[in-house]
């Protein structure tokens, strides 16, 4: 097909030879192939891992099944390198059993998603040799469609904006007699090494030491009985307040967040130091970077998630502890929110001995997305 | 050459020179710094009145809601630094609360990107004085709108939103203490020093009383099949893949509440005058809007005609929706699915809560990825030839209260020749 895009292509192709920093771009990538270990399995290969991994909701007659292909899987599937154009394809496979036709609407699991020659055009960067026609064709059947005839089955990708870390996600599916089929799914995608994934919850208190609450007021006074602020590790110098309280079994607690645009975080390993470092220079969006740690009941906190605005130096970071206080059964944890605006970075105004009141960005962010229960 | 003629210790005079010299441009440098960083701050207060002024209100059992939005230069005024240079917007907001309980206003449900005034003050402090920083933080921190409005109180200030072109779509979510305690207004607010293209279109006019013909709605439906597919243009057409049924304020509404922006105005005189334009009925389109789209790698666009059709009373509108893809020093291609940008304008009216009912006609044969059409510009585009009809409701509308009118079935992605195995829909590549 010869049209303007594959014309602007062959422009971008031409420009992307570059020429002067030839040396420094063979620098750079020996390096980040180095430290990412790049994988050579073929197409096929990838294809079954991916299908390996998929996972499955059922809702009525309607079953979903989704996997979401690393970035290595990506470069090796569609032969350009999406991730780093900021695209993550999201397999979809939608089996209607009803009687009736479904819509499946793309926008209500990215309404940034891209189109399938707009994922063409990116991934044509890194694919000098192939032929740009064959190349859109082949993103244009793999793409999913709006509809799902009664009794078929559908299937194809999703061109959504990138998550790495957890990928969370909403299908919603509406049939032809406004029966709505809303799933949400949370797979994780190969490639990040997350904080989280290292505390061994189950081993951090001795079973002792647990207190079960049950009414408010207890509560309040457990809480207000917690220390007011981040520390140092020596426990000596105060630190930012700890300004939020969230109650919720771990599983609730992440997905509320990650529902809500918030990003995990790395540990530090000589990827993501690379990655932070580059990022700080270029100014570049790392979404996932290391934080510092702040101490909170003698260790640093369980989990961070972050909120990236602009680029590295613009984002809001939240770090929370698990407290040995269950509410009702559930598990309570504190935490510290704070905004960077800049190289500088302030913590919340509110005052650190109300350390059950929440600073409102967060409960504004959760809020809108419904998973909180009770404020 | 400040510094070599000082090493040559025997070239005196030179080297003196040459320390005079450097020592001036020193104080020079500093002198300029400290005149930079010693900038008063200056605004102007008075013109809050101005503001308030044009508010517009709505009101919900007893809360009552008023909005304004200050243009670019009322702002720069007002506040004494240019925000909208910084692709911020100050939107006014004042919520009287005549109930009996405490409401919590949530500026996430204005904007999700607001700025807190903190650090809009903090990004704009370059050049000012240790004391005009001050200033500026404290008269921003006065001046937010306030998070919780007790019983029997007004509460009023700004919140910092992205800035945006055109009629400003302001969401306001109120919540009191019990669950189904929520109010939540949507005011479309113009902006002053912005003039939308489709004000520049006397739509009474356009057609005289008797060319217009009202029709039921499987009239309406063939005289829909019956028009043209396309608008014409010095190259090709230009696809008319998307139908609006409805009064031209709800179209719009449902447009800038799925954040579809508006044209200036200026840009219409060009349009018209450049023979690339595309036309329908022997004009240019009456009013265009643009979306970024795909993370900002693109742009929707939306031009629409007014026809001459009626549904009933109701106005019926046509369209032509493609998405543009972003290429280098600001040219942009076209993204020759069709079908994608139609789906995309459909969806998005649908999850604004705009869309009263959905219906899709057949325009023209499919036009297969192999064998596309060419666009009045001369790009190549390819399409199902469907056409999808939609009626923007004036309310918010669920996604589930959707109404679907009987006219031709939507159609799945189509398949590909068959010549091998991955030509099929949703294959592996």
């Amino acid at each position: 097909m010869k049209h303007r895009l594959t014309d602007t292509v062959a422009f971008y192709q031409r420009q992307r030879r570059w020429p002067g920093y030839g040396l420094l771009w063979f620098v750079l990538v020996s390096l980040v192939n180095v430290v990412g270990c790049a994988s050579t399995a073929t197409a096929p290969e990838t294809a079954t891992s991916l299908m390996e991994r998929k996972q499955t909701q059922v809702i009525g007659e309607i079953r979903v099944s989704a996997a979401v292909p690393s970035a290595t899987e990506t470069r090796q599937l569609f032969g350009g390198s999406l991730y780093a154009k900021g695209v993550q394809p999201v397999w979809l496979e939608i089996e209607n059993g009803s009687d009736v036709g479904v819509y499946f609407l793309p926008v209500g699991t990215d309404p940034l998603y891209f189109s399938p020659m707009q994922s063409a055009y990116l991934a044509s960067f890194d694919a000098n040799k192939r032929d740009p026609e064959a190349l859109e064709r082949s993103f244009y059947q793999s793409s999913s469609g709006l509809r799902v005839p009664s009794r078929q089955t559908v299937s194809g990708f999703v061109f959504t904006t990138l998550e790495e870390g957890t990928k969370a996600f909403n299908i919603d599916l509406v049939s032809d007699e406004r029966q709505g089929y809303p799933f949400t799914f949370f797979i994780p995608v190969p490639g990040l090494k997350l904080d989280h994934h290292e505390v061994d919850w189950g081993g951090l208190y001795p079973e002792e030491v647990w207190q079960h609450i049950d009414d408010d007021q207890t509560l309040i006074e457990a809480l207000e009985r917690m220390p007011c602020c981040t520390t140092d590790k020596n426990g000596e110098e105060q630190g930012d307040p700890l300004n939020i309280v969230v109650i919720g079994e771990t599983d609730d607690v992440y997905r509320a967040f990650l529902r809500a645009s918030w990003d995990e975080t790395e540990t530090i390993h000589a990827s993501s130091l690379w990655k932070t470092v580059i990022s700080f220079i270029s100014g570049g969006e790392y979404r996932y970077s290391p934080v510092s740690g702040l101490y909170v009941l003698g260790r640093t906190q369980d989990v961070a998630f972050q909120w990236t605005r602009e680029n590295i130096h613009e984002r809001n970071h939240l770090r929370l502890w698990l407290t040995p206080i269950r509410y009702r059964g559930t598990p309570v944890w504190i935490g510290q929110i704070s905004r960077d605006m800049g190289c500088a970075s302030r913590a919340a105004p509110l005052p650190p001995t109300r350390s059950t009141r929440t600073w409102m960005k967060p409960v504004n962010t959760c809020w809108k997305i419904s998973p909180i229960l009770r404020l | 050459m400040l510094v070599k003629p000082c090493l040559a210790w025997h070239r005196q005079r030179q080297c003196d020179l040459a320390a005079n010299f450097a020592a001036f441009a020193l104080m020079l440098i500093l002198a300029v710094l400290a005149g930079c960083a010693s900038k008063p701050y200056q605004h102007d207060p008075g013109l809050l009145l101005d503001i308030i002024r044009r508010a517009e209100m709505k009101q919900q059992g007893k809360v009552q809601v008023r909005v304004s939005v200050p243009g670019p230069e009322e702002t720069k005024a007002f506040f004494g630094i240019p925000l909208y240079d910084s692709q911020l917007q100050p939107v006014w907001i004042e919520v009287i609360n005549r109930g009996d309980t405490e409401l919590r206003f949530a500026p996430v449900g204005t904007d999700p990107l607001y700025v807190p005034p903190s650090e809009v003050a903090y990004t704009h402090r370059s050049g000012f004085s240790r004391e005009a920083r001050s200033e500026i933080e404290l008269y921003l921190h006065q001046l937010a709108m306030p998070r919780r409005i007790e019983a029997g109180k007004t509460g009023s200030g700004f919140v910092f939103t992205q800035a945006r072109p055109g009629t400003k779509g302001v969401n306001i979510d109120l919540f009191g203490p019990e669950k189904d305690d929520v109010y939540s207004f949507i005011f479309f607010v113009p902006v002053p020093g912005f003039t939308a293209d489709h004000t520049q279109v006397d739509f009474d006019t356009l057609y005289a009383e008797n060319d217009r013909s009202s029709y039921d709605e499987n009239g309406l439906r063939q005289a829909l099949q019956e028009m043209p597919c396309c608008a014409s243009g010095p190259k090709g057409e230009d696809l008319l893949n998307v139908v609006f049924i409805g009064d031209g304020n709800y179209v719009l509404q449902a447009l800038l509440k799925a954040g579809w922006y508006e044209r200036p105005a200026r840009d219409r005189a060009r349009v018209d005058a450049s023979s690339n334009a595309s036309r329908l009925y022997g004009r240019i389109a009456d009013a265009v809007f643009h979306k970024e789209v795909a993370n900002t790698t693109g742009v929707g666009e939306l031009r629409l005609w007014l026809t001459p059709m009626k549904l009933g009373a109701e106005p019926v509108w046509v369209g032509d929706v493609i998405r543009f893809i972003n290429g280098p020093d600001g040219a942009v291609a076209l993204d020759p699915d069709m079908d994608d940008a139609r789906n995309f304008i459909m969806q998005d009216i649908w999850y604004a809560q705009s869309l009263a009912r959905l219906g899709w006609l057949k325009m023209l044969p499919p036009v297969p990825f192999e064998e596309p059409r060419i666009d009045a510009l001369g790009n190549e585009y390819f399409t199902d030839g469907m056409r999808v009809v939609l009626w923007p409701s004036r309310v918010p509308v669920s996604l589930l209260e959707v109404e679907y009118a009987e006219w031709d079935d939507p159609l799945a992605k189509p398949a590909g020749d068959g010549n091998d195995s991955a030509d099929q829909p949703g294959a592996l590549p």
